[in-house]
């Protein structure tokens, strides 16, 4: 297996592994004294993680295993209520070393200063730098929490990882890619060049397809999918509605799209849209496995 | 296609024939949308081939299934469902004698998308395979429940319009909730909710088709007898029609065709409220008539609609129909408003014997009051399970929990006064502040905020909320002033505001838009991110409120005596009753910043207040003023234990507390 794969993706390969180890290694450090911070977002949280420190706590944790998956959330993590209404009196308990929050949490900010220091920030932000963007957010965090080094290990490893990617899949895609995300039996996102996952395309150097969307996404019937004529399709499973991506391919209309017929569709594990590195990292290498059929688990 | 010969139809024969008809309008729409299929048409397929997709389209050419499977459908659905609600508002709006019924008002929609939130939630894979099963079951559930409250009130108008409402409300609250919690992953449902007619086989048409039709024929028969309940109800009992009969299966089938059709397609505003309205402004003056003629029109201005946004695609992303439709119906509403005259009785006062002991009684409920407030401010679920804090350990929890507290008290009390007001003032013991549709505005403001800017900040909240109050007061009033301020205007302007109002609430849900989620907790009466300022800033208002109310205590005892005998004892009608509504209004503008757009409490506290004897205005604004921020503490406090450490909004648990309570009073009380 290994003569075939090239260099680089021998390399993504022995990272995803070693990368989970460094973050059980944090874990037992910030027992032993690292900040205990709270993560008040899942991309928030995925970031923390992967800088290796495991959050005190985290709203709707179940949702995160869900959207986010990797990297894992341990089970010491506190539940503290949902996405935009974090428990106040629950925090308190834990009194955190700092709260780290998105610009949408704005209103609670006042109330969550009485609880520890509040630091606000945006990891992923739709528009045309949104990679550019999320290494700024990552270092600044990183800078924060006063470990800067392990920020620049982090921003390091991503972009090795988009590089891998990009050489994983160089030559091996012809024509345009169309990232989907099916909501219903009748619906479908479509993401566009400012979207996480349009950053991504570019990044390992694929066309994408929907460029002509203005916005992160559109929501567009299924039947304008036909249009993509010479496309490769991705179809991302939501955790939104599982199983429906299986759902669709039941129907006649489907079957005649020309991706489907000349087999150029690829279903992907779920990918957290509006998260930051790990998140860009885990759908670069999901989109390589998928779109070269050669899977990265296997060292 | 239609044929010009509706023009000598014998209801507009009085008229002359230059005069618009229900013919010219649907064939000018239907020519519209006709005109614009066949553009699209011939963009996918040349003409030779159109025969061949249709009937027996290349399952190798890709262009030809999606003519078939997609296009053909879609615009079958539209006519479909076009017509079914059109059909449907016509028989609603007879039967209900108002021009602002439509199919969702007695809950058909509301209950729909309850039931797909629920399934959502707990069994995703059925909610995806059973759609239509399930949103059918939830629509006729809905209706079920509207219909035995309204059944000791021989199924009249405007019980059925009230229990509508509130059924309408108390389902939009627990969706509300369910959104709160699972926000992201309820996009499907979302799309669902703002009518999208996108269609990828014939399976809904198939579907719809068969019921339609016989829901349709049903309807036909009826209408003989149903055209006799225009007449007032003694009139139609002295020709000998049994209007209970008539009006129980109108209604059945009326909300058959609407529940069919929201199982199928989502919801869709407006085309069953417009195209009756349409038709009779037409000159469709004649129940049957007008009964065929908003089949028609409604599916005519479905079908153009989906047109029309279907050619707009092309420049912006896609709009659903259903969400369209809605923002058409907005001017259509304010336009009928002009030209309404509910004739419409007012349930009663009951007469409650007078409470002899006043004092002692508020004295009670005030310890009550307070004791709740203790307990509040002590019990709560930590880490390590329930405490019980000493009034020591308290004081350290109390920056957490009184804030809060104070501002949910203090709504509770703005809409306790505002209530009584309205409720004096209209003389009808249903009426609630959110009916006069201020905090409707004021929530209308903060969404349009939340849309148009990135950033939210707690003052442009304010800003955005006090505009959109004060520019729906000030609507209200001009509206109002036509008609002296008569109360079931006002309460029916409301009524229309707030429709506009969900409807603009769904198109923004089914952008997807990921802020939209964050502006639900607000909309659902949050008082979880008060702070210590603002829960004083709360306080203060409500004090100001108890102190100013009073001074109007004179009129409020007069008003409810009605019109004549307010006017001959010295009362200056118009004057009091607009200073009453701008008084109202402002309390309940500053309770729905607090608390959010919904409660009931604005409704319980006076009727509560009422039911224990307080009859004189005064003693029951007082009492009142205690028993509001009293269920408003309780609210408070089960939202924040119930489902720790996740929190529900004030303003849902009020909603659910004071909804049943709500039926509970209209069904017991026969008008």
């Amino acid at each position: 297996m290994m003569r075939r794969r090239p260099l680089l993706g021998g390399l993504l390969a022995s990272l995803a592994p070693l990368r989970l180890l460094h973050a059980e290694g944090f874990a037992a450090a910030s027992q032993a004294g690292a900040p205990s911070i709270a993560a008040l977002d899942w991309g928030l949280a995925e970031t923390l993680l992967s800088l290796g420190i495991v959050p005190v706590a985290v709203p709707a944790p179940s949702w995160y295993d869900r959207y986010v998956v990797d990297p894992a959330l341990p089970g010491s993590v506190v539940d503290v209520g949902l996405l935009f209404s974090p428990n106040f009196e629950l925090l308190r308990e834990l009194s955190p070393d700092l709260i780290l929050t998105t610009p949408g949490l704005q209103a609670a900010v006042p109330m969550l200063q009485r609880v520890a220091p509040v630091y606000s920030l945006n990891l992923f932000q739709a528009g045309p730098d949104t990679l550019a963007i999320s290494e700024q957010a990552t270092l600044a965090l990183a800078d924060r929490i006063g470990i800067r080094a392990e920020g620049d290990r982090l921003v390091g490893e991503t972009r090795l990882v988009l590089a891998a990617s990009r050489q994983q899949l160089s030559g091996r895609v012809n024509g345009p890619v169309l990232v989907a995300s099916p909501l219903d039996d009748r619906h479908v996102s479509l993401f566009g060049a400012n979207s996480l996952y349009g950053a991504v395309l570019r990044a390992v150097g694929l066309t994408n397809a929907a460029s002509g969307i203005g916005g992160e996404f559109v929501i567009a019937g299924l039947e304008t999918l036909g249009g993509y004529a010479d496309a490769t399709v991705v179809l991302l499973e939501t955790p939104a509605a599982p199983g429906m991506a299986k759902r669709l391919v039941s129907s006649r209309l489907w079957q005649t799209f020309p991706f489907v017929r000349e087999g150029r569709l690829h279903l992907m594990a779920p990918v957290l849209g509006s998260g930051g590195l790990p998140a860009a990292s885990r759908f670069a290498r999901l989109l390589g496995e998928a779109l070269t059929g050669e899977g990265s688990s296997s060292p | 296609m239609t044929s010009r010969k509706g023009t000598s139809h014998k209801g507009t024969s009085r008229k002359s024939d230059a005069r618009v008809t229900p013919a010219i309008v649907a064939a000018l729409l239907f020519a519209v949308a006709i005109a614009s299929a066949l553009v699209r048409l011939a963009e996918l397929l040349p003409f030779a081939n159109w025969w061949q997709a249709a009937v027996n389209p290349d399952v190798g050419v890709y262009a030809q299934i999606l003519v078939h499977d997609s296009f053909l459908p879609r615009l079958a659905v539209a006519l479909l469902a076009g017509g079914a609600l059109g059909l449907s508002g016509a028989v609603f709006q007879q039967v209900l004698r108002t021009p602002l019924a439509d199919p969702s008002t007695l809950g058909v929609s509301a209950g729909a998308y309850l039931a797909l939130a629920l399934a959502t939630v707990w069994v995703p894979g059925l909610a995806i395979s059973a759609r239509e099963v399930i949103a059918l079951f939830g629509a006729l559930a809905a209706f079920a429940l509207v219909f035995i409250v309204a059944l000791p009130h021989r199924l009249s108008p405007l019980s059925l319009i009230l229990a509508g409402l509130v059924i309408t409300l108390v389902c939009g609250a627990v969706s509300a909730a369910i959104s709160l919690f699972y926000g992201m992953g309820l996009t499907g449902l979302f799309i669902w909710g703002s009518g999208s007619l996108n269609q990828n086989d014939w399976s809904a048409v198939s579907h719809l088709a068969p019921r339609l039709a016989l829901c349709c024929v049903s309807a036909g028969l009826l209408a003989r007898p149903l055209a006799l309940l225009s007449l007032s109800d003694e009139s139609a009992r002295s020709l000998g029609l049994s209007l209970f009969a008539v009006r129980g299966l109108s209604i059945v089938i009326a909300i058959l065709l609407a529940a069919f059709t929201v199982s199928a397609v989502g919801v869709i505003g407006f085309v069953g409220l417009a195209a009756p309205v349409i038709a009779r402004t037409a000159g469709a003056r004649r129940l049957l008539p007008r009964m065929i003629w908003s089949v028609l029109i409604g599916s005519a201005l479905l079908l153009a609609a989906d047109e029309a946004l279907q050619q707009a695609s092309r420049v912006m992303r896609e709009i659903p129909a259903g969400a369209a439709t809605a923002f058409l119906g907005v001017p259509l509403i304010l336009l009928l408003l002009k030209r309404l005259h509910p004739a419409e009785v007012h349930f009663d006062l009951e007469a409650v014997p007078c409470n002899r002991r006043p004092a002692r009684w508020l004295a009670a409920a005030a310890v009550i009051f307070l004791g709740l407030v203790w307990l509040s401010l002590s019990i709560g679920p930590s880490l390590h399970g329930w405490t019980f804090s000493t009034p020591a350990q308290a004081q350290a929890l109390m920056i957490w929990r009184l804030p809060r507290l104070a501002a949910a008290a203090a709504g509770g009390v703005l809409f306790a006064l505002s209530g009584t007001v309205i409720q004096r003032m209209t003389g009808n013991p249903m009426a609630r502040p959110e009916l006069i549709g201020v905090s409707t505005g004021a929530a209308l403001g903060i969404l349009l905020l939340v849309v148009s800017t990135p950033i939210v900040t707690p003052a442009s909240q304010l800003l955005a909320a006090t505009a959109g109050s004060v520019i729906s007061l000030l609507l209200i009033l001009a509206l109002a002033r036509r008609g002296e301020f008569r109360p079931d205007q006002v309460l029916l302007l409301g009524v229309a505001l707030n429709t506009a109002f969900v409807a603009l609430i769904t198109v923004m849900l089914g952008t997807g838009l990921p802020r939209i989620y964050g502006l639900l907790q607000w909309m659902a009466g949050s008082t979880y991110s008060v702070t210590p300022m603002q829960a004083v800033i709360a306080v203060f208002v409500a004090v100001l409120g108890l102190a100013v109310t009073p001074l109007f205590a004179r009129w409020l005892d007069l008003l409810p005596l009605g019109g004549a005998p307010a006017r001959a004892l010295g009362l200056n009608l118009s004057l009091s009753r607009a200073a009453l509504l701008v008084l109202s209004a402002f309390m309940a503008a500053a309770a729905t910043l607090l608390i959010g757009p919904l409660s009931f409490v604005g409704l319980m506290a006076p009727h509560m207040a009422r039911a224990l004897g307080f009859q004189r205005a005064l003693p029951q604004l007082l009492a009142a003023a205690i028993l509001g921020p009293l269920i408003m503490t309780l609210a408070d406090f089960i939202g924040r234990v119930a489902l720790f450490p996740n929190q529900l909004p004030v303003g849902i648990v009020a909603t659910l507390i004071g909804g049943p309570y709500f039926l509970f009073l209209m069904r017991r009380r026969v008008a």
